[in-house]
């Protein structure tokens, strides 16, 4: 449980710059997710933090401390890896005791708080098993229990979840969220998956060749995203181009498309001087069978998804608009007339 | 037609490294035997008594305390190069890997006579720890090659996993590297052991007149104009008994994937 402060870090990868960050506090406690696409920076960002690899220029401070020069073994915290990196001649037992046995820790003390790890993560009953005996999803736990183990000041994920298949990854990360309630740990965690993101973060920093593009709560960085990158990363989009008309209030406006539809939106983060698009989430979207007082469309495209049905609607010569509904509310056939609300709507730079 | 090749390979195998050892044994055991027929005339100890007067037991000493050290100094040196060039991305990889081979590729006798000059001239011939010396330039290759495949095959990350959780370099080393690199340690030892056991024409050009090793001793009775196979045959006997005997506990505790250097799996 610290405080991590990053001042002007840099790294080169020959002259590429792969990550670049000015200024950053991850407060006491919080979860702090870098999410962006592969190649982006976070982790080599997450590895300066770690230790594993030197940073060209800035500083890292822990509590105030630069650690910026520490080996990985003196800055007291820990890490989870993509592919586990588990010690295969060791046990369960062993390797989750391996970080309290390098601090010294008592060996009676040792087994409590093992035992209490594996308890948590619901593994005690492997505590014996070899590594090669269990499954993919009981190995991270593993690597999650021997990382928490010695209670490091900061925990480092490293897309944890990505080697496991789709169902357990959902399982581990319900197991993570549970895990981050109950002990109350200063988390670093690198993904590409906007929905791991989205639920264990407090905060999430968007990063894009190298620089944090946008730092936020998930309902910041979902409903205000800063630019069309970001609005597309972390969820459905619709597009629609066109300017602003006029400004309503201080933060919200007016928007023309090229169609010349006039729709009502939050301002978002935009300058004068940005070139504008407007932001439509696909559940802001909600279609109506009946001739009401709204935008006009046509449904030009209807696919089954089981559950749902995703409609494109044509709202305009030169917009469309992605929409879910339930599939027990059909709304009608393709070609035929619906009317269109826009719930929530935000322009962003495009 | 795939099963019958693959039967008369087998059988073939067997004749060829079978049928020489066999041999010996009877040369060996033997008091009387004129080698004409299929068996020895008279068995017995003839060989081994003369063998034993004429100093066996002081060359099974040497060869047995020289072997060890040569494994122990080879691995010494092996496994800090293995553990480096194994593990982290260095230029010239490849070079280096192939300067370690240049002692197997050079002939014995080429290094042998360089080194009998500098060895005359430093007044090293016959010391016991020159000799240790120059077994290992046979042998470390072999123990590199097969260290260095096993350090090779440890997934980077559990290095990293280790130094995260609090272990040093070295304690990284003696803690994961160590016990995951065994298997290859110990195959690499066998061939610097089998290695040093039968090293001769160094040994002969650089250790008379104090080293004489088992295979040194053995030429006595096979070199120049005579050959005596019975006490040849009883000295090969202390050669081949701890080879086999070696190859069986390797079967029984060591899987054939180490023997090959593959090292670990998963």
């Amino acid at each position: 449980m610290s405080t991590i402060l990053i001042q002007n870090l840099k790294k080169y990868y020959g002259k590429v710059l792969a990550s670049s960050i000015e200024e950053l506090e991850i407060k006491d406690g919080e979860f702090f997710t870098l999410l962006g696409p592969s190649g982006c920076g976070k982790t080599t960002t997450l590895r300066m933090l770690a230790g594993l690899i030197p940073p060209d220029e800035g500083r890292i401070l822990i509590d105030g401390k630069d650690i910026t020069n520490f080996p990985p073994e003196k800055r007291n915290l820990t890490m989870v890896f993509q592919n586990f990196a588990l010690f295969p001649h060791m046990n369960v037992f062993d390797n989750v005791a391996f970080g309290l046995r390098m601090r010294h820790m008592p060996e009676r003390e040792i087994q409590i708080r093992v035992k209490e790890m594996l308890k948590m993560l619901r593994i005690e009953e492997l505590s014996d098993r070899r590594i090669e005996q269990i499954s993919g999803g009981q190995q991270q736990r593993v690597g999650v229990a021997r990382a928490i183990a010695p209670h490091p000041s900061v925990v480092l994920f490293d897309e944890p979840l990505s080697n496991l298949d789709a169902k357990l990854r959902e399982e581990v990360r319900y197991e993570l969220k549970e895990l981050q309630k109950k002990v109350n740990i200063t988390a670093v965690y690198v993904t590409h998956d906007q929905a791991e993101a989205m639920t264990l973060s407090d905060r999430i920093a968007i990063m894009q060749s190298g620089i944090i593009i946008q730092i936020g709560n998930p309902k910041e960085v979902y409903f205000t995203p800063v630019n069309a990158f970001v609005a597309s990363f972390v969820g459905g989009t619709n597009f629609i181009e066109g300017e602003i008309e006029k400004e309503i209030s201080q933060d919200r406006v007016l928007f023309r498309s090229i169609d010349g539809l006039l729709i009502e939106a939050r301002k978002g983060m935009v300058n004068n001087y940005d070139s504008k698009v407007l932001l439509v989430r696909p559940e802001a979207v909600e279609l109506k069978k009946s001739n009401e007082n709204g935008i006009k469309g046509t449904i030009e495209s209807k696919l089954y998804l089981g559950g749902s049905l995703e409609y494109r609607i044509r709202i305009g010569k030169n917009s469309t608009l992605k929409t879910f509904a339930s599939s027990v509310n059909d709304v009608g056939d393709v070609n035929s007339n619906v009317t269109v609300f826009i719930k929530d709507a935000v322009v962003i730079k495009s | 037609m795939k099963r019958i090749s693959i039967s008369i390979v087998s059988v073939a195998m067997v004749l060829i490294i079978f049928f020489p050892v066999f041999v010996i044994f009877e040369w060996a055991f033997s008091t009387i035997w004129y080698g004409t027929s299929l068996f020895p005339t008279q068995l017995g100890f003839r060989s081994f008594i003369q063998v034993i007067q004429a100093g066996l037991g002081k060359s099974l000493i040497l060869s047995f305390t020289i072997a060890p050290l040569v494994v122990l100094f080879s691995a010494l040196i092996s496994i800090p190069a293995a553990y480096i060039i194994g593990t982290k991305d260095i230029k010239s990889k490849k070079l280096i890997e192939n300067l370690f081979l240049i002692p197997l590729i050079v002939p014995p006798i080429v290094s042998g006579i360089g080194i009998l000059s500098i060895y005359t001239q430093l007044g090293l011939i016959g010391n016991y720890m020159a000799i240790v010396l120059v077994h290992m330039i046979g042998a470390t290759p072999y123990m590199f090659r097969s260290v260095e495949a096993s350090f090779e095959s440890i997934d980077p990350s559990i290095e990293e996993a280790a130094r995260v959780l609090g272990a040093t370099r070295l304690r990284t080393i003696l803690r994961i590297y160590l016990p995951l690199v065994t298997p290859g340690l110990l195959s690499g030892s066998v061939f610097a052991f089998s290695w040093s056991l039968n090293e001769f024409l160094l040994t002969l050009l650089l250790g008379l007149p104090n080293i004489v090793t088992l295979p040194v001793f053995l030429y006595r009775y096979v070199g120049g104009y005579y050959i005596s196979p019975g006490p040849a045959s009883a000295i090969s006997v202390f050669l081949i008994v701890p080879s086999l005997f070696i190859v069986y506990l390797m079967e029984k505790y060591i899987k054939s994937e180490y023997v090959a250097g593959a090292g670990i799996k998963g």
